[in-house]
């Protein structure tokens, strides 16, 4: 398709010098990483070759160069247009501002909300890369949120060029980059990016129940229980106020880990009876998690049959792929430990292989346990203190799985 | 012996009522069918009609004589003019204010003069005054943690309307720290917040009952309440130099800290409850305790090395011999796992052996596993399966334990 050289302001010409940069530096990395130091066809002399002399593509990039042309060729090479009048990306950009807001308000109430305007705003503005790049970061954002889906190379992609959006949208991707660790068990990592992303919507001084959500999870996650309890305490109260239900459900679910890691039996009692009322036949999501609390609990108190129980209903309703292997696991170490007969450990065996890929890498490494030592594969011992033992040792988080091994590894 | 006043006649009424049913109740539950002297019926019998009494026990009647022939059947006496009566009452009050103090700031010298002070004073002619003098004992013994006679406290607690002011407050005090020592916290935390309006409305200071709260906080594990109590209570203790109780609130924030992983914290609060200890010589007898349960829980964190350290000096501070191997134990869990020198092991099994006679007998079996793995012995991997690992599997609280065994048996 031609291009058309539409000419350019200093501002605008400042943003796709910054874009060009950021991506170029982008595919510069990537194409190193796939044929390491061959000819790379991003290094600044390849880049421009044809277009302008490597000095122009620096100043380019670090400042602005005059001659509008340059910037549209050099996009070209890169796949991007903007092939648009200057006026119509200002209004592209409102839109797009807008977008965010209304995002982040429907991801305060975890509504599945706009997804639709969001794609099809996204075809109007294909001539407009700055607009359609901010709401392919909506799209990555809303399938990471509402469909569990991270694309690896755009979470890499993304905080390599964030300093190319505007600083809302740097929220949203710095939130669903933090999430997307978060679903992955990187605990850490994930507050990382958490408060980088709180940190931009406190400016733009968003609901407390947007801003703190993530970190209640993730800290009862982390077992700091004390940072956890102050911010479920604050977005308890707000979400009651706000009638925002979804979210709520997930602070009692957070309340219930807390209170059974205390061994406060009424509260989390109480808590769980909280979460039953509020919850509709169809909310799986919130139920298997509700059941997994209570099973781990009763785990750690060496009941493995009613924690079967429990893992057992929490396995019928979950329906998150990325999940159903840490569920199958903690049914079989409980399997396991009640001596269970063989074919009914291959059962959840043969099932766990059907989301063995989804999983994280310990749970994984887990069920590979599971697979050799319930095939008589002796190995399964080494594997254990060569592989399992140095990422579970000596934390909180894991105190009962590492009991768990050496009980069923030398009980018989 | 002259007419009596109104407000006494209501004193003796009540413990007319309350001694006869406490009697009566006791008669019946050890002679189920025989006649019982203490029905209502039968214990007037020469004294008043069976209606007199009833309105006796219930508000007051007329006649004097009927009080004193019914307490002299119980074996009570109300011999003292009202002025007698009053004297004694306001010696017993400056007690009650200094007993209130003492309880405030845990000084076990005061409570042991003040209790010195009332075995002296002649309460046998006034069944009014012994009755609370009976109280103000109950209170020292729950703060001195001595057993309390059962019986009477039954009979306390059925005195209620006996107590005015602010005896009534240490009545709820009382009764809110025997619930709360039954672990029936809903009730204990009825009684004390009775205690802590009255002592309230009596300018009585906070400090005195608000540890209480913290400790049921703790127990209905309502920790929410119980962080913001401390941190309000730290002021006040400071501000009224009680270093036992501040070293108490110290605690509490120091170990629950440490409990829910906030380690930043647990050592903020525990530094400075050491600083207070090391600063303090009267708070020495708490020291061994705070090493011991602090080191405890640094084995629950994983921090071996500086739970070693800690259950090391307890180990030394223990004046008890029937602890000794208690600590021990630990102390040998953690020289194994940290890998030390297997002479100073040694060393201190002899030590433990010195105790071992003294010890329970759960402490014995864990001691032996160590004899038996230290003196080569190879029947020590059986032992440690069979016998230990089922010992610490009955208990959660015992995962590291266990953890650590199975390190030391198969790593």
């Amino acid at each position: 398709m031609e291009i058309k050289c539409y000419s350019l302001s200093v501002p605008i010409k400042q943003r796709l010098g910054k874009l060009i940069k950021s991506l170029r530096q982008y595919y510069y990395d990537d194409a190193r990483k796939e044929n390491g130091q061959n000819d790379n066809p991003y290094t600044k002399i390849n880049f421009c070759k044809d277009i302008c002399h490597y000095h122009t593509l620096t100043k380019l990039e670090n400042s602005c160069v005059r001659e509008d042309y340059i910037y549209h060729q050099l996009l070209k090479r890169l796949g991007l247009r903007f092939q648009i009048r200057e006026e119509v990306h200002e209004a592209n950009m409102l839109v797009v501002r807008k977008l965010a807001f209304q995002y982040l308000d429907a991801l305060e109430y975890y509504e599945s909300k706009y997804y639709e305007e969001i794609e099809n705003k996204l075809i109007e503005v294909n001539n407009d890369c700055l607009a359609s790049l901010h709401l392919e970061a909506l799209i990555f954002s809303y399938d990471a949120f509402y469909k569990h889906q991270f694309d690896k190379k755009l979470i890499v992609k993304f905080e390599k060029i964030i300093d190319v959006f505007e600083e809302i949208y740097q929220g949203i991707i710095y939130l669903t980059i933090g999430f997307s660790f978060h679903r992955k068990m990187e605990l850490t990592t994930a507050e990382k990016y958490y408060l980088k992303a709180i940190e931009i919507f406190q400016t733009f001084k968003l609901n407390i129940g947007l801003i703190y959500f993530p970190l209640g999870n993730l800290y009862i996650e982390m077992k700091n229980y004390y940072d956890a309890l102050q911010i479920c305490n604050i977005l308890e109260e707000y979400y009651i106020k706000t009638s925002n239900r979804n979210r709520l459900l997930i602070i009692y679910l957070c309340l219930i880990d807390y209170y059974l890691f205390i061994n406060s039996l009424e509260l989390a009692q109480k808590y769980t009876e909280e979460v039953e009322t509020l919850l509709k036949p169809e909310d799986n999501y919130y139920m298997w998690i509700l059941n997994c609390k209570w099973g781990e609990y009763e785990l750690r108190h060496y009941r493995e049959s009613q924690a079967l129980d429990y893992f057992k209903k929490a396995h019928n309703v979950c329906q998150n792929r990325d999940r159903k292997l840490m569920i199958i696991n903690r049914i079989l170490m409980c399997l396991s430990l009640l001596k269970a007969p063989t074919e009914v450990l291959n059962k959840y065996l043969n099932e766990g292989y059907h989301y063995y890929l989804y999983a994280n890498d310990l749970e994984k490494q887990i069920f590979t346990y599971f697979i050799n030592k319930i095939n008589n594969r002796p190995q399964y011992y080494k594997y254990v203190h060569e592989i399992i033992f140095p990422q579970i040792k000596n934390k909180i988080k894991y105190h009962v799985m590492t009991l768990f091994f050496y009980r069923d590894m030398y009980i018989r | 012996m002259g007419r009596l006043p109104i407000d006494i006649k209501k004193k003796l009424g009540q413990i007319i009522r309350t001694e006869r049913l406490i009697r009566y109740e006791n008669h019946k539950s050890q002679n189920a069918t025989k006649e019982n002297p203490y029905s209502k019926e039968n214990f007037c019998k020469g004294v008043c009609h069976y209606h007199t009494l009833n309105k006796l026990e219930k508000d007051f009647i007329n006649d004097s004589q009927v009080y004193y022939q019914l307490l002299d059947k119980l074996g009570y006496t109300y011999n003292v003019s009202y002025n007698e009566h009053r004297l004694l009452m306001d010696t017993l009050n400056t007690q009650l204010y200094r007993l209130l103090h003492a309880m405030e700031y845990i000084d076990d010298d005061l409570l042991r003069n003040i209790m010195q002070d009332l075995s002296g004073l002649n309460v046998q002619e006034d069944c009014i005054v012994y009755f609370h003098v009976k109280l103000m004992e109950i209170a020292n013994n729950f703060q001195i943690f001595k057993s309390v006679n059962e019986y009477e406290l039954k009979r306390i607690i059925e005195l209620r309307d006996l107590y005015d002011g602010v005896y009534k407050g240490l009545y709820y005090h009382i009764l809110g720290l025997y619930y709360m020592n039954n672990l029936n916290l809903t009730v204990a935390e009825e009684h004390l917040l009775q205690a802590k309006n009255i002592y309230h409305s009596y300018n009585i200071s906070k400090g005195l009952i608000n540890t209480n709260f913290i400790s049921l906080y703790m127990l209905k594990k309502d920790y929410v309440n119980m962080v913001n109590l401390c941190v309000e209570m730290e002021d006040h203790y400071l501000e009224t130099s009680n270093n036992n109780r501040l070293l108490h609130v110290y605690s509490s924030l120091a170990e629950h800290f440490l409990y829910i992983n906030a380690l930043e914290k647990a050592y903020y609060y525990h530094n400075k409850r050491k600083e207070l200890l090391d600063r303090e010589p009267l708070l020495s007898r708490f020291r061994f305790s705070i090493f011991y349960n602090w080191g405890m829980s640094l084995i629950y964190i994983f921090k071996y090395q500086e739970a070693y350290d800690y259950i090391y000096q307890a180990y030394q501070e223990c004046p008890f011999e029937f602890m000794k191997l208690r600590i021990i134990n630990p102390l040998l869990f953690l020289m194994t796992n940290l890998k030390i020198d297997e002479h100073l092991v040694k060393e201190v099994i002899e030590e433990g052996k010195r105790y071992y006679d003294k010890a329970i007998e759960t402490d014995q079996t864990v001691f032996k596993y160590f004899e038996f793995r230290y003196s080569n012995n190879q029947y020590y991997r059986k032992y440690g399966l069979q016998k230990i690992v089922p010992l610490l599997l009955e208990d959660p609280e015992r995962i590291n334990f266990a953890i650590m065994l199975f390190e030391d048996l198969y790593d």
